[in-house]
C-alpha cells in the first residue's frame, strides 16, 4: 500500500512538476502589462484572425537531419571546468563567464535555428515560419508543446517578456537594452502560439535575424524586482534546452551537474531528436587543465579538448592512447575565428600613439609562438573579423614581425635614441615600456617569447598573469595598457559596435572623457568616422553595401593598429574514450566543440568493461588518431 | 683582525669546531660567491672579445649594435650563432663564452637535422620522428616551408609561409602528395631540414646541459638566475626585517608597561590578517615585483622576530648593569642600543638562517602559487611548478627539488651550528 502511495505521489510530483502548469496558469506580470500599454507603437495585441492571409508557410522539411538515430539517451557524461560560476544569473553583473556557454548559450533555443551545414534557417521553437512581403515582419507558429526546463510551457507572451526584462533597468545589463531596443521594431501577439515579431529596418538574412528571438521565463521571474540582481544571483534561469541545473546540483566550487529534463520537448522534433544525449552532464572543478589531462588519461573524465600541443603530442607516450583507449580527434570546422591577440588600450600613454602602436604591430612574433609553442599546428589570424565569408576582406594582412619597420615606427613616435638596456628612449628620456597582461592559463608560457621578440624592436614588455576573474575584472575596469584576449566569434558578419564604438569606448564626466567600464570596447577606440560607418552598417538595407562597409571597418580597425593579431585555430582537437560515441562525420561544420549540437551518446553498459581492461593494461587496439577534414575552409 | 671579546672568539672557535655547519658554511659561501659572479657564469654574452685586432669586454660593456661589427642590424647580435659563424668560417675573430652560454631570460629553440633513414623514413638524431614537423630555416629563424611527419612519413599539412604569411599548402597521405594549392610548387623535401625539438628539451642537446624549461629557457642558467634572485632577496630582506623586528622587540621589552601592553595587541591584531590573502590581493593591484614581494614579507615576518627579541629584552632589561647605567644617566636609545641588544644578540643569531630559510621557501612557493615574480623571471618555485606539470619532464623537477633541498640542508646546517655555537648557556660555562 505504501508503495503504491509513494508511486502515486511521485507522478503527482512529477505531474506538477512538469505537465502541470498550463499557459493559463502562468505569472501574468502586471508591471509588465503596463509596460506594453505604454509601449503601443512596440507591442501590438491582435486576433488570429488579423493574420495576413497571402503568407508562405515554412518548415524546413527539405532540410536534412544531421544527428545520428543510432543516438541513446542515457548515462552521465564527465568533464571538467575551471571553476565554478561567480554567478548563476543569466543577465546582469559577472555573468559574462566561461560557464554561461554550457549554462545557457548552447542549452537554449531561438524561434528558428540555423542548419549547422547548409546555414538556411530550420524550425526551432516556432515550427513554421512566414516573412512579409516588404521582408519587415517574420510571423511564427510556436510548438505547443515546447517546454522551458522548469515545466512552464513556451507561449507568445515569453516572447513579450524578453523585451519588458531585458530593456528594464532593474536587469542591469546596458547591451541586452540596447539590443532589445535597436534591434527589434516590434512584436504582435495572435494567440498563445503565434507572433510576429517586426525589424526595425531592412537587412539581410532578416528571417534569420527575427528568428533569433528568445522566450524569457515569466514564472520564473515572478519576483523580479530592483533586488534582481541579488535575489536571481545564484538562481538557474529556465532555458529551452535539454538540462537544467538543479539547486542541488551546484555545489560551488566542487562541481555542477546539469541534468536533462524528464520528456524534452526536442526529443519529438525533427532536428532536435537524438541530440543532448547524455542523461547528466557532471562539470567537476578542477583548476589546472594539467590535472584535468591526467584525470582524463586515467578515464575519469571522459572527453577533453586537447588542442593544446602538450597534450595533443603528450598523448601518444600514454597508455589510454597507445592501448587504443583514447581516440585522438582533429575535427575542421568553417566558422568565423575568434579574434585572439593582443588589445592595446588606446586611452592610455605610449598606446595612444598610433606610431607607437604600429612599432608593436612589427615587434610581436606571433609568428615565432605559433612555430615553436604551437607546433605549427595554429595558423597566424590576419584580422580581426576573420572567417566571415565575402564579409571578410582577405587583402588584410597582419603586419609581419620586424625589428626595422618597428624600430623606424617608433622613431616616428619620438622614440629614436637606444639605451643602454636595449630599450628606446624618447627626447624625455622615458622608455618605452608596455605592461602586458595575460591570464593565468597555459599561454603564460609563451610570453618570454613575446618579451624577447619586442626587446629586440627596442620596447620593454612587463608582463604579469593573473588569474582569470581576476584578469576579466581588471580589463573590464579598463585598467590595463596591452591584455592578451579573445572575444567569442558568431554570426553572419563581423560585429564591431560593441568592441569598437566610441558608445562603449568613453563617457563624459564633468566635460572630460573618462574610459566607459564593463563595455567590451577594451582598445578605446574611439573614431568618429568609424562610429559613422558601425553606425551606417547598423542601419544598412542591402547585403552588398554591407560587405563594402564591413570591409572598410575591417580597413580601419586595422589602419588603427589597437588589435594585434595573434593565431587562429583551424578547428578542435579533441581526446575521448571508447563509451563516448560519435555519427559518422563526427561533427557539423559549424561546430566549435561537440558541446555545441550534442551529436554525441554515452554508451554507459561499456564504460565498467572498458575502464577495466585499460586498467589490466590490454590493449583494445592500434592507437587511433582520427582527421575530419571535411569543412577544412582555408 | 678587529678585537673581538673573549666570549665572541670562543663562540667563533665552538663554530668552527661543528664541522657539519663549517662545512655547509663554506658551500653556501661559495655557492654566494658563484651567483655573484652572474653574467661571468651564465650569460648569452662574451667574455672576451677580438675583432678586427680589437679586444672587446661585452660581459661588462653596454650594448653592442651588429654594425659595429661590420654587420647588418641593429640589433645586438646572437653571439653562440656568430661564434659558430666564425669557427666555420674559420676567420681570425673570435670570442669567449661563458661557461654556461645561455641567460636565464633567453629563449632558446633546439632544432635538429632532420633527415630520411633506409626505409624512408624521416628521423633526427633522437631517433624516428613520431609526430611533428621539418622544414627549411631561414637566416633569422624563421620557417621557410615546413611538412608534418607522423610516425617518420610526411602525413598531413606542408606550409609554404613568407613574410609571416601562407604562400601555399599541400596535404600528404601517408607520404604521398594527395592535393595542394598550388600545383607549381615542388614539395619534395630537398636541402638542409630541421625538425624542432619542442620545450622542455631534454638535457644535453644544442649545449642545455640541463635541457630547457617549458618556455625554452636554459634550466642551469634559470637555476642560477634563481639563486641569484633568492640572494638578493636574502639582501634585502634580513637587514629591513631584522631592524624592524629587533628594534621593536626591543623597545617592548625594555620599556614594558603601556607601550608593551598596546604594541602587543596592535600585533596580535596585525598577525591576524591571513598572509596569503594579503599577497594575493596586493599582488593583483599592485604590479608584481621583487621589492613588492620583500615589502609583503617584511610586513609579514617581522612579528615572530619581535616576540623572541621581547622576551630576551624583558629580562635582560632587568638586569643590574641597565639600572646602573640608567643611574649614569644614559638615555634610552643609548641603553637599548649599548646594552640591550648586545646581550641579546643570540637570539637573533639563532633566527637568522632560519629567516633565510623560510625566506627562500616563501619566495619559491609564492611563485610556485603564481603570485610571486612576473612570470619571464627566473626563479625556483616556477620551475617547481613547471616540473610538477610536466612530471615527465624530469629534468625540470629534479634538478630544482635537488638545489632546493641542498640549500634549505646548508642553511639549516648553519643554523643548528650557529645555535650551538652562540648558546648562552654554554657561553656562561
Amino acid at each position: 500500500m505504501n508503495r503504491i502511495l509513494t508511486i502515486l505521489l511521485l507522478l503527482v510530483v512529477r505531474h506538477a512538476d512538469a505537465w502541470g502548469m498550463r499557459a493559463e496558469d502562468v505569472h501574468q506580470d502586471p508591471r509588465a502589462a503596463a509596460y506594453y500599454r505604454e509601449h503601443p507603437e512596440f507591442f501590438h495585441f491582435a486576433k488570429p484572425s488579423d493574420l495576413p492571409r497571402d503568407l508562405e508557410w515554412q518548415d524546413g522539411a527539405g532540410e536534412q537531419e544531421f544527428a545520428d538515430p543510432a543516438a541513446t539517451v542515457g548515462g552521465t557524461l564527465r568533464m571538467m571546468e575551471r571553476s565554478t560560476p561567480p554567478v548563476l544569473r543569466r543577465v546582469g553583473p559577472n555573468s559574462n563567464n566561461s560557464f554561461r556557454g554550457y549554462a545557457y548559450d548552447a542549452n537554449d533555443f531561438n524561434l528558428l535555428g540555423a542548419h549547422p551545414n547548409t546555414l538556411r534557417p530550420i524550425p526551432g521553437l516556432a515550427t513554421h515560419w512566414a516573412m512579409s512581403k516588404d521582408g519587415m515582419t517574420a510571423y511564427f507558429r510556436l510548438d505547443p508543446n515546447a517546454r522551458f526546463t522548469d515545466g512552464q510551457p513556451v507561449t507568445a507572451d515569453d516572447y513579450l517578456y524578453t523585451f519588458y526584462f531585458h530593456r528594464s533597468p532593474w536587469a542591469d545589463a546596458d547591451w541586452y537594452a540596447d539590443f532589445y531596443t535597436r534591434e527589434w521594431g516590434g512584436i504582435t501577439r495572435y494567440d498563445d502560439h503565434t507572433i510576429a515579431v517586426h525589424a526595425p529596418r531592412k537587412r539581410p538574412d532578416q528571417i534569420g535575424w527575427l528568428g533569433t528571438l528568445q522566450p524569457t521565463p515569466r514564472q520564473f521571474f515572478k519576483d523580479f524586482g530592483p533586488d534582481y540582481v541579488t535575489a536571481y544571483a545564484q538562481r538557474f534561469q529556465p532555458t529551452t534546452g535539454a538540462y537544467e541545473i538543479r539547486p542541488e546540483n551546484f555545489r560551488r566550487d566542487q562541481e555542477v551537474v546539469m541534468t536533462r529534463v524528464a520528456d524534452w520537448w526536442g526529443d519529438h522534433r525533427r532536428f532536435y531528436r537524438h541530440r543532448y544525449n547524455p542523461a547528466a552532464i557532471s562539470f567537476r572543478v578542477v583548476r589546472e587543465a594539467d590535472k584535468a589531462y591526467q584525470i582524463l588519461l586515467q578515464g575519469e573524465l571522459d572527453l577533453m579538448l586537447i588542442g593544446t600541443p602538450r597534450y595533443w603530442y603528450g598523448a601518444n607516450d600514454t597508455p589510454a592512447h597507445r592501448l587504443g583507449y583514447l581516440t585522438k580527434v582533429q575535427f575542421f570546422n568553417d566558422i568565423p575565428r575568434p579574434p585572439y591577440g593582443l588589445y592595446l588600450n588606446t586611452l592610455v600613454a605610449p598606446l595612444d600613439n598610433r606610431d607607437v602602436r604600429i612599432g608593436l604591430q612589427h615587434a610581436i612574433d606571433f609568428q615565432r609562438v605559433i612555430d615553436t609553442f604551437y607546433r605549427g599546428d595554429y595558423e597566424r589570424l590576419n584580422q580581426f573579423g576573420e572567417g566571415y565569408g565575402d564579409y571578410t576582406d582577405r587583402s588584410i594582412r597582419a603586419r609581419p614581425y620586424s625589428p626595422r619597420l618597428a624600430r623606424e615606427a617608433f622613431a616616428r613616435a619620438g622614440y629614436d635614441r637606444l639605451g643602454e638596456d636595449g630599450v628606446l628612449r624618447d627626447a624625455a628620456g622615458r622608455r618605452l615600456s608596455v605592461m602586458l597582461t595575460m591570464d593565468d592559463s597555459d599561454r603564460r608560457k609563451f610570453l618570454a617569447t613575446l618579451v624577447e621578440s619586442a626587446l629586440r624592436c627596442g620596447v620593454e614588455l612587463r608582463t604579469e598573469s593573473l588569474e582569470h576573474t581576476t584578469m576579466y575584472r581588471k580589463v573590464m575596469e579598463k585598467r590595463h595598457q596591452m591584455c592578451f584576449w579573445a572575444w567569442g566569434a558568431t554570426g553572419k558578419f563581423p560585429e564591431f559596435w560593441q568592441s569598437h564604438h566610441s558608445d562603449n569606448a568613453v563617457e563624459r564626466a564633468g566635460g572630460a572623457l573618462i574610459p566607459k567600464r564593463q563595455t567590451n570596447n577594451i582598445t578605446g577606440t574611439h573614431d568618429p568616422e568609424l562610429d559613422r560607418l558601425i553606425d551606417a552598417f547598423r542601419a544598412s538595407t542591402e547585403e552588398r553595401e554591407m560587405i563594402d562597409l564591413a570591409h572598410r571597418m575591417g580597413r580601419m580597425v586595422h589602419e588603427e593598429a589597437s588589435f594585434i593579431p595573434a593565431f587562429r585555430i583551424p578547428g578542435y582537437r579533441l581526446g575521448h574514450w571508447p563509451w563516448v560515441r560519435f555519427p559518422a562525420d563526427f561533427d557539423v561544420r559549424s561546430s566549435d566543440e561537440p558541446f555545441t549540437y550534442g551529436l554525441f551518446w554515452i554508451d554507459e553498459s561499456s564504460r565498467e568493461r572498458e575502464l577495466a581492461d585499460f586498467r589490466a593494461g590490454k590493449a583494445r587496439s592500434e592507437p587511433r588518431t582520427r582527421v575530419f577534414d571535411r569543412w577544412r575552409a582555408e | 683582525m678587529p678585537q673581538l671579546d673573549a666570549i665572541t672568539r670562543r663562540r667563533l672557535a665552538r663554530f668552527r669546531s661543528m664541522r657539519r655547519g663549517w662545512w655547509s658554511f663554506v658551500c653556501l659561501s661559495v655557492l654566494c660567491v658563484l651567483a655573484l659572479l652572474g653574467p661571468l657564469l651564465v650569460g648569452n654574452r662574451p667574455l672576451v672579445l677580438s675583432h678586427d685586432g680589437a679586444w672587446r669586454f661585452p660581459v661588462f660593456s653596454a650594448r653592442i649594435a651588429a654594425s659595429e661589427l661590420g654587420l647588418p642590424g641593429d640589433v645586438e647580435p646572437n653571439w653562440r650563432i656568430l661564434q659558430a659563424e666564425w669557427r666555420a668560417q674559420g676567420s681570425p675573430s673570435w670570442m669567449l663564452m661563458p661557461p654556461v652560454p645561455f641567460s636565464a631570460t633567453e629563449v632558446c629553440e633546439v632544432n635538429l637535422p632532420a633527415r630520411t633513414d633506409a626505409d624512408g623514413r624521416w628521423v633526427s638524431p633522437q631517433g624516428r620522428i613520431a609526430e611533428g614537423r621539418i622544414f627549411h630555416l631561414n637566416p633569422d629563424g624563421s620557417r621557410e616551408t615546413s611538412w608534418t611527419v607522423i610516425d617518420g612519413r610526411l602525413s598531413g599539412d606542408a606550409r609554404r609561409m613568407r613574410d609571416g604569411s601562407q604562400l601555399a599548402r599541400a596535404k600528404f597521405e601517408e607520404g604521398r602528395l594527395v592535393d595542394s594549392t598550388d600545383k607549381s610548387v615542388d614539395w619534395t623535401p630537398r636541402g638542409t631540414l630541421y625538425t624542432y625539438v619542442p620545450a622542455p628539451a631534454p638535457p644535453g642537446l644544442d649545449g642545455h646541459l640541463l635541457g630547457t624549461d617549458e618556455s625554452g629557457h636554459d634550466i642551469l642558467a634559470r637555476l642560477l638566475g634563481g639563486f641569484r634572485t633568492l640572494l638578493l632577496a636574502a639582501c634585502v630582506y634580513i637587514p629591513v626585517m631584522y631592524t624592524v623586528g629587533l628594534l621593536l622587540g626591543a623597545a617592548m621589552g625594555y620599556f614594558g608597561g603601556w607601550f608593551d601592553l598596546v604594541a602587543q595587541r596592535a600585533i596580535e591584531v596585525w598577525s591576524n590578517i591571513p598572509f596569503l590573502y594579503a599577497v594575493i590581493l596586493l599582488s593583483t593591484l599592485l604590479e608584481p615585483s621583487l621589492a613588492l614581494l620583500m615589502v609583503i614579507l617584511v610586513a609579514f615576518s617581522w612579528i615572530g622576530l619581535a616576540h623572541q627579541m621581547r622576551a630576551a629584552a624583558y629580562s635582560a632589561a632587568s638586569k643590574d648593569y641597565v639600572a646602573a647605567s640608567r643611574t649614569l644617566g644614559a638615555g634610552h636609545l643609548r641603553i637599548i642600543i649599548r646594552h640591550i641588544l648586545p646581550n641579546t644578540v643570540t637570539v637573533a643569531v639563532t633566527m637568522l638562517p632560519f629567516s633565510i630559510a623560510g625566506l627562500i621557501a616563501s619566495l619559491s612557493a609564492l611563485d610556485y602559487l603564481g603570485f610571486g615574480l612576473p612570470p619571464t623571471e627566473p626563479s625556483w618555485g616556477d620551475l617547481l611548478r613547471q616540473g610538477k606539470e610536466n612530471w615527465t619532464a624530469w629534468w625540470i623537477a629534479m634538478p630544482t627539488v635537488t638545489c632546493m633541498v641542498g640549500t634549505l640542508v646548508l642553511v639549516n646546517f648553519v643554523g643548528e651550528a650557529v645555535r650551538e655555537a652562540f648558546d648562552a648557556r654554554k657561553t656562561d660555562a
